[in-house]
């Protein structure tokens, strides 16, 4: 679903404000970004989309770059924003929704299909928990977000060694689990 | 490098789509098929939402500047107006000098003060020559009335000498008393205590009518007390202006 060529000129119509190359974008890299933003725990992750598309609007007058460099930089404006909202999480105290809103945000497919995704995503989650944050942050960006190592280096502010470290030793640190099935279904 | 493939590598295959070659490539693959299928991205709901607000900023965005800089007067101006940093104009506050009434008041006595301050000083004020001469009679005048004037005080002053003098001469006549006694042995002691009273109310004055009789045993006591001293002399002048004062009570 890349953009490919065509990213140049998307690009220059967002830039005056082109309604269709801002769908365009949207639609190209939302679906990516809210995967990462739940698999990082992110409080409201659909709202972590939404602040990081208000943020490259604000930003992308400055913005220099190909394609992939754009979703590097709408992967690091996600991070910078999920941060925030852990850190805001840690200081306020959660209040509890409506029942109607949770209704609207609940889920939407038939109850087996939710049932097996929740369940998928729990093994998931307990795989992912006994990882350190720096490396999970790392294999799910090259996993959810498709990204290369040079590419992760610049969303997390590391050098590429580190990263291709903090990658090895979560596989490694996952391995056992891999090997005996855990994971999959 | 002799051939061992390490996680990394087999890990970079799977992401770039390949397949896993090896039993653990093939485990690790399954993990990667877990993970995206676990975090799926259905269609959101706040998508409509999302874009609405994402075309509507870029729109104001590209028409008007950043809205962050954007000063909250200007919104609704022209582009070139509305963009750009608030400006800050510093207003200097002109406050009249002679705004207060007791400004106004202080001032107007500081033009009297200064123009007669400097009439006086030139002495074309009205009347200021008299005064000199004024001063110079009354200065003539005070010579030639505190003349005789100053010889009453002195007079008073020579009492109150001779009223010292009759201090002394009491200190002294108690050592004439002592000498009186002396003599009053000889039959004049009730005299001697009345003298020593007499000279205690001397200077109370109050008791001079009755002291009179007293004083004149006074003289004759300082007649017995001939030749001692001059104070004995002055107390008989003291003596005697009691008396006299007391002739005129």
């Amino acid at each position: 679903m890349a953009l490919g060529e065509s990213f140049a000129g998307v690009l220059e119509a967002a830039r005056v404000g082109a309604e269709w190359a801002w769908r365009a974008l949207y639609a190209d890299a939302a679906p990516d970004l809210l995967r990462y933003a739940r698999a990082s725990r992110a409080p409201d992750p659909e709202d972590v989309v939404g602040e990081t598309f208000l943020r490259a609007v604000r930003g992308v007058g400055s913005f220099e770059g190909d394609e992939r460099g754009f979703r590097a930089w709408l992967f690091t404006l996600a991070r910078n924003r999920i941060v925030d909202e852990h850190r805001k999480l840690v200081r306020r105290r959660t209040e509890p929704l409506p029942v109607e809103v949770l209704v609207e945000i609940g889920p939407h497919a038939d109850a087996e299909t939710e049932a097996m995704r929740a369940l998928a995503e729990d093994r998931i989650r307990s795989v992912l928990d006994r990882l350190t944050p720096d490396q999970r942050d790392v294999l799910l960006l090259r996993i959810l977000g498709g990204l290369t190592i040079e590419e992760v280096a610049t969303v997390v502010r590391k050098k590429q060694g580190a990263v291709k470290a903090l990658q090895a030793r979560g596989i490694a640190a996952i391995r056992d689990k891999i090997e005996l099935g855990a994971v999959t279904l | 490098m002799s051939g061992s493939i390490g996680p990394d590598d087999g890990f970079e295959r799977l992401l770039a789509g390949e397949t896993p070659k090896t039993p653990e490539e093939q485990a690790l693959g399954l993990f990667l098929e877990d993970v995206r299928g676990a975090f799926q991205a259905e269609p959101s709901l706040a998508e409509e939402a999302h874009l609405s607000a994402i075309v509507q900023a870029a729109q104001l965005l590209a028409d008007k500047g950043e809205p962050a800089v954007r000063s909250a007067s200007k919104a609704d101006g022209r582009a070139r107006h509305a963009s750009g940093l608030p400006k800050r104009r510093r207003v200097i506050m002109k406050v009249p000098l002679m705004r207060s009434l007791a400004a106004k008041v202080v001032a107007g006595l500081v033009v009297l003060m200064s123009m007669f301050g400097g009439l006086a000083l030139a002495g074309a004020l009205p009347g200021q020559g008299a005064d000199d001469d004024a001063t110079d009679v009354v200065e003539i005048q005070d010579v030639s009335d505190e003349a005789p004037e100053t010889e009453a005080p002195e007079t008073e002053d020579a009492d109150d000498q001779g009223e010292d003098a009759d201090d002394q001469g009491e200190n002294e006549a108690n050592d004439d008393q002592g000498e009186n006694e002396d003599a009053d042995d000889q039959g004049e002691n009730e005299a001697n205590d009345d003298q020593g009273e007499n000279e205690d109310a001397d200077d109370q004055g109050d008791d001079d009518q009755g002291e009179n009789e007293d004083a004149d045993d006074q003289g004759e006591n300082v007649n017995d007390d001939q030749g001692d001293d001059d104070q004995g002399e002055n107390e008989d002048a003291d003596d005697q202006g009691d008396n006299d004062q007391g002739e005129q009570d």
